[in-house]
Formats: structure tokens, sequence, C-alpha cells
């Protein structure tokens, strides 16, 4: 059975590009719009990791990451943060709420699936 | 006359106020004191500050209202009609993904032919499909840049009523307000005025 990314992004065209490239690497992928979005998906199903964009509506990035990192079904799940920014100061906030990576956009498709694969529990 | 121009002209009359107000009262005192021939020479000077065209008053308060709104809808349409393209290629490659997996399990299954050439024509299909997805990725970010060009139009729409009153400190303040809507390097790197790198991928652990 293959594992299952969730994948949190405002853009439905990035959400697309990041889903082709990991399910060509063989991993099974759930959308969610935003981070309110992602919250209702997290819902006692089984994920693997989850890959979360940073500048979103309704809920961003880290304080979806905050807010997972406080449910106890998936505060061990690992998060990469796929996100433009690249400031360093955004990058020790994420890092400081727990995720495990930052990878800036554009990505290279290979370069997301070695972290996927290097991360993914 | 217009709802524009009768702004502006309420505008072009409250700017003058103090001006006019000094006028009146130094034509006033002197012509208390009996001055009449200062008073007489003072009276052109006042015609003249009337008459002046206020700079605020004038083009960029009838113009910028006007073309501003243009500039965002021009945008707007830029950016539906992109998405719309990036959409269709992206719905495309999907399945041009779907069948380069179906090309391999069909190669593994037959094992016939020139089964090498093949899964090295497979392997050239594949490497082309990342390289895609990483180019496809280029619409996402040009939409993004553009919601930001367009929500700094709309804030400098909102403020033109105040553009005249703005001083060195609240011009910075705008600036500064429009480089934290950043999110990119490449448009801190535009701001700055320098050469705008094309956005290298950048992998960190923690």
């Amino acid at each position: 059975m293959s594992k299952t990314i969730l994948v949190v992004d405002d853009s439905g065209s990035f959400r697309t590009v990041v889903k082709l490239a990991l399910q060509k690497a063989g991993y099974g992928v759930v959308e969610a719009c935003d981070g309110k979005d992602a919250l209702t998906k997290l819902d006692g199903s089984k994920v693997n990791l989850i890959v979360c964009d940073v500048n979103m509506p309704n809920m961003d990035g880290l304080t979806f990451l905050k807010q997972v990192k406080t449910m106890s079904a998936y505060k061990f799940t690992p998060v990469i943060m796929l996100t433009t920014e690249s400031q360093d100061a955004k990058k020790a906030e994420g890092r400081a709420a727990g995720a495990k990576a930052w990878i800036t956009k554009p990505f290279q498709p290979s370069q997301l699936v070695d972290a996927v694969n290097k991360l993914c529990v | 006359m217009s709802k524009v121009t009768a702004r502006s002209a309420l505008r072009n009359v409250r700017s003058r106020l103090p001006a006019l107000g000094m006028g009146v009262a130094l034509a006033a005192w002197l012509a208390w004191q009996g001055v009449w021939a200062a008073l007489l020479m003072l009276l052109p000077l006042l015609w003249l500050a009337l008459a002046r065209p206020d700079p605020q008053g004038s083009g960029a308060s009838r113009l910028l209202p006007a073309v501003l709104p243009l500039w965002s809808n021009q945008l707007e349409t830029l950016q539906t009609q992109m998405r719309t393209g990036l959409d269709g290629v992206l719905e495309s490659f999907g399945r041009m993904v779907g069948l380069c997996e179906a090309l391999d399990a069909e190669l593994g299954r037959t094992g016939g032919g020139d089964q090498g050439a093949l899964r090295s024509l497979s392997q050239q299909i594949s490497t082309q499909c990342d390289t895609a997805l990483h180019g496809l990725q280029f619409g996402d970010r040009v939409h993004q840049m553009l919601d930001v060009v367009k929500n700094d139009q709309r804030r400098l729409e909102a403020s033109i009523d105040t553009l005249s009153a703005m001083d060195d400190h609240a011009v910075q303040a705008w600036l500064d307000a429009l480089r934290a809507s950043y999110t990119t390097d490449e448009q801190h790197q535009t701001h700055r005025g320098e050469a705008a790198d094309t956005g290298q991928t950048s992998v960190d652990y923690f």
C-alpha cells in the first residue's frame, strides 16, 4: 500500500504539480487548499507526511504546523514546508515550530521526492 | 461637473486656504493701517495665488483614479488567461505522466522487442517530465507576483486623496509596507533594482 502525503497549498495548479511529482514516485496524495482545510483532513486517517505552503488564506502554513504539533495523532508526522519564502527569519520560525525541511519554490521534483523519501514515516 | 472634477476643485480650494487666509489677513491689516497703495500691489499677488494651477489638483488626482483600476483589471485578465492556459497544460501533462507509467508497465509485462532502447526512451521522457514540472511552477509564481502588484495598486488608489500630505516618512512607510508583501527573492531583487534571479531551489533539513 502506498504511503499518503497531505499536500497543503492554496494554488490548485501548484497542488497538481506536487501531486504529479509524488504520484510519479509512487505516493498517494490528499489535497487541502489551506491550513484550515488541512486540519479537517487530519481526521484520524493515516498521513505519513505533510507538504505545506507558508502563505495561504484562512490559516497560513506556520499556524497550521503549530496546530499539528498539538494533535496527539499527528505530532510526529514529519512536515516539509514548500514555499516561495526564502528569508532566514521565516525558516527559523518554521524550524522552531517543528518543520523537518524547508524547500523553496520552484522545486526540482527529484529534490522533493528525495526529501519525502528521506523523511516519510 | 463630474464627481471627480468636483472633488478635485474642492481639494484645490482646501489646499489654498492657508495661503488665502494669510493674504486676506495681511490685506485687512494693510487696509487698517491705511496703506492702500501696498494693498493694491498685494491684490495681483492674491489673484496669482488663486489662478496658479495646483499640481495635486490638476492631472494626477484625476488621472490616477481612472488609470489604476484599468491596470488592475488588465492584470486580473492576464492572470485569468494564464491560469486557464496553465490548467490546460497541467491536465494534459498529468495524462502524459500516466501514459509513461502505462508504457513502463507494458514494457515490463511484454518483455519483447528492443527493451533496452525502449527503457532508455522511457527514462528520457521521465526526465523531460521532471523538467516540465519545474517549469510549470513559474506560472504560479508569476500569478503570485501579479497579486502583489494588484494589491499595491489598490492601496495606492485608496490613498490618492492623502498623497499630497505625505512627507518623506510616510513615503518610506508606504514603500516598507510594499516590501513586506514580497515573498520571493526575485521581488526583493527587483525592488532593489538588481537583476532578478530566476529562482534556484534550496533544500534545508532541520
